[in-house]
């Protein structure tokens, strides 16, 4: 009887042990949403990135078709989105060209900035200080200071700017010139123009490695990715994907090792090895159409297309390098970044 | 802030200085890029123009002074010049003086052109005696492409390509039976013979439900709308130049025929200016389907962008001149700056390549056809709207048509795009050009 109780008391203490790892799990467990920009629908779809169910879709103007929700980019504690909005009035700003912000934990906008106008993509700086705005029709890159809420700078890009990025370590920024073929290098402390050179044809996208020693350029029809030195800011190796690829955005993995392309003219994602600048691997089967847009989830354990054609979105899995899951988003997806609740 | 205390000559330097060491020494990269645009344009300070032609190389110089600003932007950046320099040229004789004085005196590397008759047929020749390259961009007619100049490429579509293009759009949908109106010339013969030949070749079940031979600006086309009436057919192709087409169309519909009539889109025909005169004549019968290189409502791959800004720049639709000069200007940059040459005979080599691709604003890259230098490219179909008016303002220009397809389409995953595109006009075994 003695055992018995002793047994008892034991698997009591075992149970409480275990309900409170279980919990502590379930405290540690990040909880991700997925935010994908919907460019003909003028909001925002909010994908539970855990249930894969979308919770939310959030307005960003009220003149959906006139003005559109296009690039997105995440604070680096993944609290805060920035979205891209633009209308169509080149060259001249209005209320309508600006950035807004978005709450991951509420889903609220919290926040608008003016950063020039036509803004086609955002970047945050890795310490979240800076903002970086491509604009298009002015064919300018503009800085954006989030403490004083002022421009720090604006400087003359290729033509059709779009792509933007900042390095790592905070001190570059690279923007696509869509028409000229062209990457405009800043000095984001020093801000200062650093230089101009060719990538392939109708470069859309950049991205940095983790580690800032390289970074990626898609061009759309040229059908290819630009290995960029960021020492010298030179082209170095050029990945072909094939004419018809239309490759628009790019990711990578948290660890940099794998490099997805979003195809949108073949609805493919192509996996480059950047250890050999290798294909090895294309996502075909079930994928939406006129994949845009790719994200890849901080744990690298999924990737999510902005599928533009299908009014979708295709959630890979990053192990088997398979779509799991597709799920309806508003109208013409263009984009997809992951925001961190917790 | 430090940008702004420079000069923006002097901040571009230093980014072209870059960019210079950035390719590389393995090149010397080329510093000025000049073309020249010959074409018919206003001369004169009123706003009326005296020909059907001149609105046409109006748009054509508009949309290459964009180029040669927006370009021009880039190619400062990156240490180099480009400059456009555009010549206005009525006729043919003034042309040839235009392109020799643009050659000898602004020394261009290329010309842009081809606007109104004989104008292609001279710059060509131009071209090939001093060697320097030539974008046509304003003649379709296959006895260019014939001809086979090696300096000569061709960005306006050719006759070929827009029957294709009209072929595949109606038949798709069920305009099987077509009666033909063409000239009396050996230029119209060839036209109605291309047109036989899609419809045989390409297009089971469609037949010819009759023709009509017609003289050039023959005043009464009674007894040619007749012989439609009672043909059967489903659809009216006029192979008539533009003023013909809007004469025919004027009588057609006063005589209450039905039948939808389409027409060869030569690039007079294919301007706003001409939609509105269009309307005017056949305010029922023109509210139908033409095929163009351009149009001013398309509105993705960056044409949108593109449309947006030369009509903030220019307060005008950008009608497919306009847009044709445009991207010959950029394909020349292009071809001078990643080809890493001004010399025009290795252009041609670098146009020539197959991997040579460009953007074009129509989402898909463009090449030229090595066996004929005739750019690949997709068409459009416009319908025009059956409630436009003729009008100045921008918006209802731009209300007098309206995209409604694309061909080939070149969304169609796991084809090839050259194959795609090759669709559309006259492969390497139906032309007669042989480069040497």
């Amino acid at each position: 009887m003695k055992g018995l109780k002793r047994g008892l008391i034991l698997a009591g203490a075992i149970a409480i042990l275990a309900l409170s790892s279980v919990s502590l799990v379930q405290q540690k467990s990040p909880i991700y949403r997925a935010y994908v920009s919907n460019e003909y629908g003028a909001n925002i779809t909010v994908i539970d990135v855990s249930t894969e169910a979308v919770i939310g879709t959030i307005p960003v103007a009220g003149r959906p078709g006139e003005v559109r929700p296009r690039g997105m980019a995440v604070s680096p504690d993944g609290k805060t989105i920035y979205v891209a909005v633009s209308d169509f009035l080149p060259k001249i700003e209005t209320p309508e060209d600006k950035i807004v912000a978005i709450d991951v934990a509420s889903n609220k906008v919290i926040a608008e900035y003016r950063i020039g106008s036509n803004p086609e993509r955002v970047a945050v700086s890795p310490d979240g200080s800076q903002l970086w705005a491509s604009n298009e029709n002015a064919a300018r890159g503009t800085g954006f200071d989030l403490k004083t809420k002022q421009i720090l700078d604006s400087f003359p890009t290729g033509v059709e700017p779009e792509g933007v990025a900042v390095s790592p370590d905070g001190r570059f920024v690279y923007i696509t010139g869509e028409t000229s073929h062209t990457v405009t290098v800043v000095d984001a402390k020093a801000l200062k123009l650093v230089k101009h050179f060719l990538v392939g044809n109708r470069p859309r996208h950049v991205v940095f490695a983790p580690d800032g020693s390289r970074a990626y350029i898609s061009a759309e029809i040229g059908g290819t990715v630009s290995v960029v030195d960021t020492a010298q800011h030179r082209v170095i190796e050029t990945i072909p994907l094939g004419l018809d690829s239309r490759i628009v955005e790019l990711a990578l993995s948290p660890d940099g090792k794998r490099l997805f392309a979003a195809g949108g003219g073949t609805n493919t994602i192509y996996v480059i090895d950047t250890a050999t600048n290798k294909l090895i691997k294309t996502v075909k089967e079930r994928m939406g159409r006129r994949p845009w847009g790719v994200a890849v989830t901080p744990d690298g354990k999924k990737i999510y297309t902005a599928d533009g054609l299908s009014d979708s979105v295709s959630v890979i899995d990053a192990a088997s390098l398979s779509v799991i899951k597709k799920i309806a988003a508003g109208r013409g997806p263009h984009s997809v970044v992951i925001g961190v609740v917790r | 802030m430090a940008l702004r205390r420079l000069n923006r000559r002097q901040v571009l330097a230093l980014g072209g200085t870059a960019l210079l060491g950035s390719l590389g020494a393995r090149a010397q990269t080329p510093k000025s890029i000049r073309i020249g645009l010959v074409v018919p344009t206003r001369t004169g300070p009123g706003q009326v123009v005296s020909s059907m032609y001149e609105a046409v190389g109006e748009a054509a110089r508009m949309g290459a002074i964009l180029a040669g600003d927006e370009i021009g932007q880039n190619a400062e950046l990156m240490g180099r010049e480009l400059k456009v320099f555009p010549a206005s040229a009525p006729t043919a004789e003034a042309a040839t003086r235009a392109a020799e004085r643009l050659i000898a005196t602004e020394k261009v590397l290329a010309l842009v052109g081809g606007v109104g008759p004989g104008q292609a047929e001279a710059l060509a020749k131009v071209a090939e005696g001093r060697k320097v390259l030539f974008f046509n961009i304003g003649d379709p007619r296959t006895t260019l492409r014939d001809a086979c100049n090696r300096y000569t490429f061709h960005v306006e579509a050719s006759a070929a390509m827009y029957l294709d293009a009209l072929a595949d759009w109606f038949v798709r949908s069920s305009f099987r039976r077509w009666f033909f109106i063409y000239p009396k010339t050996p230029e119209g013969q060839g036209l109605y013979q291309r047109m036989i030949k899609a419809l045989t070749l390409r297009h089971w079940g469609a037949k010819e439900a009759g023709k009509a031979l017609v003289a050039a600006s023959q005043p009464d086309y009674s007894r040619e709308i007749q012989s439609i009436r009672a043909s059967g057919a489903d659809v009216v192709l006029l192979l008539l130049n533009a003023e013909d087409q809007l004469a025919f169309l004027g009588q057609y519909e006063s005589l209450g025929l039905s039948v939808p009539v389409t027409a060869f889109p030569d690039p007079v025909s294919q301007t706003r200016d001409y939609y509105s005169a269009l309307r005017l004549a056949a305010p029922k019968t023109s509210a139908g389907y033409r095929a163009t290189p351009w149009e001013a409502t398309l509105d993705a791959y960056g044409a949108r962008e593109l449309n947006a800004r030369f009509s903030e720049h220019w307060g005008q639709v950008m009608d497919p001149s306009a847009w044709a000069a445009y991207e010959s200007v950029k394909m020349l940059f292009e071809a001078a700056s990643f080809g890493q040459t001004l010399e025009p005979s290795k252009l041609v080599a670098y146009l020539e390549k197959p991997q040579t691709v460009f953007d074009v604003h129509k989402g898909i890259g463009v090449s030229f056809r090595p066996w004929d230098h005739q750019l690949r490219q997709t068409l459009y179909l416009v319908k025009l709207s059956a409630q436009a008016q003729a009008s100045v303002e921008l918006s209802k220009r731009r209300a007098m048509a309206s995209l409604v397809g694309e061909l080939p389409a070149i969304y169609r995953p796991g084809t090839d795009p050259i194959e795609r595109l090759d669709q559309l006009g006259d492969l390497r075994g139906d032309s007669r050009c042989r480069f040497k």
